[in-house]
């Protein structure tokens, strides 16, 4: 059986009809692959050897005649019928149309017109399938096409090999603003930016989408109308069924929005940043304006209100630094329009935004800023202009002015948000600044008072110190020996000199904070001055019920402030005393590498860990002030002392078990401080 | 003038002025004080020579550089020992300025006080 042979099936009750048939079949060069005699048998062989072609006699007998059962085969398969009829009524011709057959043969016909029709069967049988392939094949393109044509959020189109245009759809015309018409047959470098072309961009693509079998990426596009938008592009190579580049499928989505909002977002934190690093306002304002150009503007203008109310330039740059002077000088001139009608000082007046996408010619932006002449314009370009106003709880702060100097890139809606959300930054900035400004005078303030304050407790206390030394030598003087009186006159000596300490403390501590210790160095002997201080000390301690063993060999000479000095040591020993818990207190001395170090101990109550970093700040205690009484000054004072001698005080500590204070001064200073008179007003 | 080490005192806080200038009395000194640089300078020209002159610095009118300037201009006082008498820490800087003979930083114990003006001789 060769396949060209083709393979008939014979449905005929008449068996010597069907056997004639199948030997006349044969005889002209079909295979017969089965001969039936009923429609039910029909049907089931033609399901089992799938013939070429069916020949049906018309009327069969049993449940099903020839034409019903060509009806079932028709719908279960697509084989061509033939039918054999004698008769050919009009009943029965019309009913075999109802199952469309491919050919009629009346009996008795002879060989030439039983293959004239198995033929022509055949032949139609085969027009019509390829037909309807062909149809199905082009309605599935169509379909496609029609697809991809209302796709409007992507361009989805094809580049011929060498990158031109080939198809284009909705999306496309939409995102890229040409019509198919405008764009069919062009080189598909039209979509990018001179910056990406410069760079060979769009031959890399498809180089890479070769290689790889696709090309990813993401990136500024341009319109039609010369407007640019972030792109995200797919392209894959199209390879016909042998392997043959055909071309490139191009997918571009529109990713400008999601782009912005990102941009915007990575740019106002790095805005908030920059705005939060500097409490110096005017430098944070500089550093602002130097993100937002070249990013967002190509020049900027920042102008804040002054105490008299109005406005003057904080800030201005220019994208070109050669502009940048002129940008300056324009700006300062725009707030010195004497009117509010235009330009910064109209929003600033009103507070309300203004946003002009695209500036036509310069005549009018100069009008739009208040300028007289639109000559300076010419030099730093305008096309796109906004300024908005710098505002914090409700009150108009400023304005800030961004401009773009020629198009393609113009403000919109979205960008005016934008620069709304950023001068409302801007303006907490300031407000910050301001809060700071305050907080910082008041503690200037405080700080002058507390100098004049302890000036002014000063001079009379060293009256009253002296009329109570003097009370003592008239005393003695005329011999009065009055056991009661001199313990009451030495009382009030001790408490005027406790009383003219804590002035000490506060006087000092004014001079460390507004930076103005001066120190009267002299050459010294340090175990000497230890063993005074620890000396004049003893009796505080013994009423504190702590022994004070004090190890100061000497002498160790040095180069020192001697009442810093001793303000230093006995400033830890007094903080011994006064936490040691009268358990002992030791004190001892050693040099070391050029410098003294002095150490006290204690094994009182020691400081907790978080605490042992605050101790040196002014005003603090590691325990509450209820028990422990005192300014909190002593360390703060030790400390600063110690370093203005370039040295350092450090400590030890465990809670429970006591602290170590120790004290280095390096017996030399290292560069002698020598200052102008820096005290405050007179005493 | 009597044979007694005489000292003028100026400072323009008067309690302290009058207490160091009795405590000065108490211990044998004749006592003249000035509120200001300027009154010094008056009872200087007027013919007043005491052996030292007690100097506060921060006064109102004419200060104890003022003062000192004034002083060293003219020849026929230029020479009475001056202590300058302090509350301020003083740098060596403004100290040379003032080429005071001694000085005393505030606060002081009389003790100190009576060491300091008995060691200080005039024309030294």
């Amino acid at each position: 059986m060769t396949p060209s042979r083709k393979q008939l099936m014979i449905v005929e009750d008449q068996r010597l009809i069907a056997a004639d048939l199948e030997n006349t079949l044969k005889k002209i060069g079909y295979d017969v692959v089965a001969s039936v005699a009923s429609g039910e048998e029909a049907i089931h062989k033609a399901t089992e050897t799938h013939p070429d072609l069916i020949l049906m006699d018309i009327r069969l007998r049993g449940a099903l005649d020839g034409i019903e059962a060509a009806g079932v085969l028709r719908t279960r398969m697509d084989v061509p019928v033939v039918y054999l009829t004698a008769y050919a009524d009009e009943e029965t011709i019309l009913r075999a149309k109802g199952t469309t057959p491919f050919g009629y043969l009346v009996k008795p016909f002879n060989e030439r017109e039983l293959r004239a029709a198995i033929e022509v069967a055949l032949y139609k049988h085969d027009t019509d399938r390829l037909l309807a392939e062909e149809r199905a094949q082009r309605r599935a393109a169509e379909e496609f096409k029609l697809m991809v044509d209302v796709v409007n959020d992507y361009a989805i189109f094809l580049l011929d090999p060498s990158g031109y245009v080939a198809t284009w759809n909705q999306g496309a015309e939409r995102i890229k603003g040409y019509k198919a018409e405008e764009i069919l047959g062009k080189h598909f470098s039209l979509f990018y930016p001179p910056e990406e072309i410069a760079g060979g961009r769009p031959d890399t693509m498809l180089d890479r989408a070769l290689r790889d079998g696709r090309a990813e990426a993401e990136g500024w596009r341009m319109r039609k109308d010369g407007s640019r938008f972030w792109a995200s592009v797919i392209i894959t190579p199209v390879l016909d069924a042998d392997g043959r580049l055909h071309g490139f499928g191009k997918v571009t989505g529109d990713r400008t929005e999601s782009k912005r909002q990102q941009d915007a977002a990575s740019f106002l934190e790095r805005a908030t940043i920059a705005l939060a690093a500097s409490i110096e306002l005017s430098a944070t304002i500089q550093q602002v304006v130097r993100i937002v150009v070249p990013g967002i503007a190509d020049w900027c203008l920042v102008d804040l209100a002054q105490d008299d109310g109005r406005l003057a330039q904080v800030a201005a740059a220019h994208v070109d630094p050669a502009k940048e002077e002129l940008a300056r000088q324009l700006g300062r001139t725009l707030v010195l329009q004497p009117g509010p009608e235009r330009g910064p000082n109209h929003v600033f007046a009103t507070g309300k935004p203004e946003l002009h996408p695209e500036i036509e010619d310069l005549e009018w932006g100069a009008d739009l800023l208040g300028m007289e002449h639109p000559e300076p314009l010419r030099r730093l370009g305008l096309f796109s202009y906004m300024c908005v106003p710098i505002q914090y709880r409700e009150r108009t702060l400023g304005v800030l002015s961004l401009l773009r100097a020629a198009p393609p890139r113009r403000y919109e809606a979205t960008d005016l948000a934008f620069a709304l959300e950023l001068a409302r930054r801007i303006g907490l900035a300031i407000d910050n600044a301001h809060l700071y400004e305050q907080a910082r005078e008041a503690i200037r303030a405080r700080d002058e008072f507390l100098q004049i304050a302890s000036h002014e407790l000063r001079t009379p206390l060293m009256t009253l110190q002296l009329q109570l030394d003097s009370l003592m030598r008239a005393l003695d003087r005329a011999g009065v020996h009055d056991e009661r009186l001199a313990r009451k006159l030495t009382m009030a000596t001790s408490q005027t000199v406790r009383l003219a300490r804590l002035v000490e403390s506060l006087l000092d501590v004014s001079r460390i904070t507004a930076g103005k210790v001066v120190l009267e160095l002299e050459p010294l002997d340090l175990a000497e001055l230890v063993r005074d201080v620890a000396a004049r000390l003893q009796p505080d301690a013994r009423k504190a019920g702590s022994r004070l063993d004090v190890q100061a060999d000497g002498p160790i000479r040095g180069v020192w402030d001697r009442l810093r000095v001793e303000q230093i040591v006995s400033n830890l020993i007094s903080n011994a005393i006064k936490y040691g818990g009268g358990k002992p207190i030791e004190v001892d001395t050693s040099v070391e590498d050029g410098c003294v170090r002095v150490r006290v101990s204690d094994h009182g109550i020691g400081i907790a860990q978080e605490a042992v970093a605050r101790i040196f700040g002014r005003f603090e205690r590691a325990v509450s002030a209820r028990h422990f009484g005192g300014l909190g000054l002593g360390l703060f004072i030790a400390r600063q002392f110690a370093e203005a001698h370039g040295g350092a005080v450090s400590v030890e500590s465990e809670p429970g078990a006591g602290s170590s204070f120790t004290v280095v001064l390096p017996l030399e200073p290292r560069s002698r401080p020598a200052g102008p008179w820096s005290e405050g007003p007179a005493g | 003038m009597s044979d007694r080490r005489s000292i003028l005192v100026v400072d323009d806080d008067t309690d302290l002025r009058e207490t160091v200038a009795d405590a000065l009395v108490e211990e044998g000194y004749e006592v003249a004080t000035a509120p200001n640089g300027a009154e010094a300078l008056r009872l200087l020209r007027a013919g007043a020579r005491p052996n030292v002159i007690l100097l506060d610095l921060m006064m109102p009118v004419l200060d104890g550089w003022g003062f000192r300037a004034e002083q060293l201009r003219d020849p026929s006082i230029a020479s009475i020992p001056v202590i300058v008498f302090t509350a301020y820490a003083v740098s060596d800087e403004a100290a040379e300025k003032l080429k005071a003979d001694r000085m005393l930083r505030k606060p002081i114990l009389l003790r100190d006080l009576f060491a300091t003006v008995a060691r200080v001789q005039p024309g030294t």
